[in-house]
């Protein structure tokens, strides 16, 4: 995998992460049992932990390695910059 | 639903013909056994309102005939660009037919920047859609596709907040689901935002020009709007505004002015709120998007009365700050001002014409044109306006349509006028109501 498609992974992956946490904290207000309610404030809180994740591995490459933040992403046709 | 819309819309007409045609007869003709010019002086204004109008328009199409440097240049120069986001906004399940083919042309056909491209997909859904599935295998194979599912959005500002967090380009384009831009849009609005600007908005054109009369109308009307009244509008007045899709904005200007979730033209009041912050804007018609119009009279009506409602809620919120704006020039102020608050007067007013008419027959005892020179001038002046139009709209347009199409158009022009300030007034009405509701653009299903 080249740099930058990792990256764009990661993003990809913190994206769908955003919207799992939004639909549990939903769920842990709306849902009627209380067990599940706990269930999914705990599921809420892990998905938060998982963006806060990638956002720090996200800074770390950017940092680290500024070339790759930059990016040389293809297209499936090759680079047209 | 759709029938107690329609029997909803039809009662408004009738207010409208009440309340503008039949209601202001009895009264103009009460005004004149009082005072007898009043009559004539309604009429003489009324007039001169409809000469104001057509001589901005004339202004406007003139200005808007020349091309400008870079529209002379048939490859003009790419500088590097930097890295950008598409934001493409999408509602489902109403949008299912288009936004597949708009994701994949934006991943495969536009020009890469060498420091990368990301598309985000911010869309709310009522349920799960299959389509998830297949946008989900699309993110498989384009890593720089993001699926930002805005659960719990209710509106389109809402999604594009929601993207907008998550946006990492230096320029951020904001599109609609069915628009298709052109390959080398990034390098031509990078041109103007490299040179100060903030905002670039590119022209919007019709791909389903052939779908019906209404699109055959809208897709000339696109380009009286985008190829001569927003081009006329930077020239003259050196403003310009985002129009909802295809308008790229330096990332930090956006990011300082959002979308409001309670406007009904978030767009349009994006742009006020930056403009009067100070940031600038530019309208550059060589950057082309196409997208699809509403087929039937019914589609554009709900999608007009919406756009005029939230131009009128923005005419209400801002009219005064524009004038009192310490930011903006005189030009500015002139052209923001009859985009609001002359719009809104005109709107309203220029309805009466037919009232003061049958008013003066009435009180004649025979039905007269009260023709003078002036009034001559006027009627020719006015009802060449729109054809005058329409030819400087055919000679800068993007893609030419067959003559037929601009004489039809040009020929149609005053009706369609009549019908889009009629629209204008009911959605005054609702505002005024407190009627917000959001009815979508139907989409053509495809065979």
């Amino acid at each position: 995998m080249r740099p930058s498609e990792f990256l764009e992974r990661i993003r990809q992956i913190q994206s769908q992460d955003r919207t799992a946490a939004d639909v549990y904290a939903d769920l842990a207000i709306n849902l009627p049992d209380a067990i599940a309610r706990e269930a999914f404030r705990a599921l809420t809180l892990e998905e938060a932990r998982h963006v806060a994740v990638e956002q720090e591995i996200l800074a770390l490459l950017q940092n680290d390695a500024p070339s790759i933040a930059d990016g040389q992403a293809d297209t499936p046709h090759g680079s047209q910059a | 639903m759709a029938a107690k819309h329609k029997t909803k819309e039809w009662r408004k007409l009738g207010e409208f013909v009440l309340l503008f045609v039949l209601l202001p007869i009895p009264v103009f003709y009460l005004l004149a056994q009082f005072w007898e010019p009043s009559l004539h002086l309604a009429y003489y204004i009324l007039v001169t309102l409809f000469v104001i109008q057509a001589a901005l328009s004339y202004l406007q199409s003139t200005a808007s005939m020349l091309r400008d440097p870079w529209e002379r240049q048939a490859r003009p120069p790419r500088p590097p660009v930097p890295r950008a986001s598409f934001l493409v906004s999408a509602y489902l399940p109403n949008e299912l037919q288009v936004i597949e083919e708009t994701l994949q042309h934006l991943l495969t056909r536009i020009e890469r920047p060498a420091a990368g491209l990301e598309v985000i997909l911010a869309y709310n859904t009522p349920h799960f859609l299959e389509l998830e599935l297949r946008l989900r295998e699309l993110a498989l194979q384009h890593p720089s596709l993001i699926l930002a599912n805005a659960h719990g959005s209710r509106s389109k500002s809402q999604n594009q907040n929601y993207a907008l967090a998550q946006a990492t380009g230096a320029i951020i384009v904001l599109l609609d689901a069915d628009h298709r831009v052109s390959a080398d849009c990034l390098s031509r609005a990078w041109r103007w935002l490299e040179a100060g600007y903030d905002v670039v908005q590119g022209r919007c054109s019709i791909r389903n020009v052939d779908d019906s009369l209404v699109t055959r109308l809208v897709g000339v009307e696109f380009q009286t709007i985008y190829g001569i009244s927003h081009t006329a509008k930077f020239r003259l007045f050196h403003t310009a505004l985002f129009g909802g899709s295809n308008g790229y904005w330096r990332a930090a200007a956006l990011r300082a002015t959002g979308f409001r979730n309670d406007r009904l033209t978030e767009d349009i009041d994006a742009t006020l709120r930056a403009t009067l912050a100070g940031h600038r804007f530019v309208h550059d018609r060589t950057i082309v998007s196409t997208e699809e119009a509403p087929v039937t009279w019914r589609g554009l009506w709900f999608q007009r009365k919406r756009w005029a409602q939230g131009w009128f809620q923005c005419s209400l919120a801002y009219q005064g700050a524009v004038l009192r704006s310490r930011c903006l020039h005189g030009r500015e102020k002139f052209i923001w001002t009859m985009l609001l608050l002359w719009r809104v007067g005109y709107d309203l007013v220029s309805h009466l014409l037919l009232p003061v008419l049958v008013a003066y027959w009435l009180q004649r005892g025979r039905v007269e044109l009260p023709v003078t020179p002036y009034i001559l001038f006027a009627l020719i002046f006015t009802l060449v306006s729109g054809p005058y139009e329409t030819l400087a709209a055919a000679l800068r347009a993007d893609h030419r349509f067959p003559g037929r199409r601009y004489l039809l158009y040009a020929a149609l022009s005053f009706p369609y006028t009549t019908y889009k300030n009629i629209l204008q007034v009911i959605a005054i009405r609702d505002e005024l109501a407190g009627h917000h509701e959001w009815i979508m653009t139907e989409r053509q299903k495809k065979a």
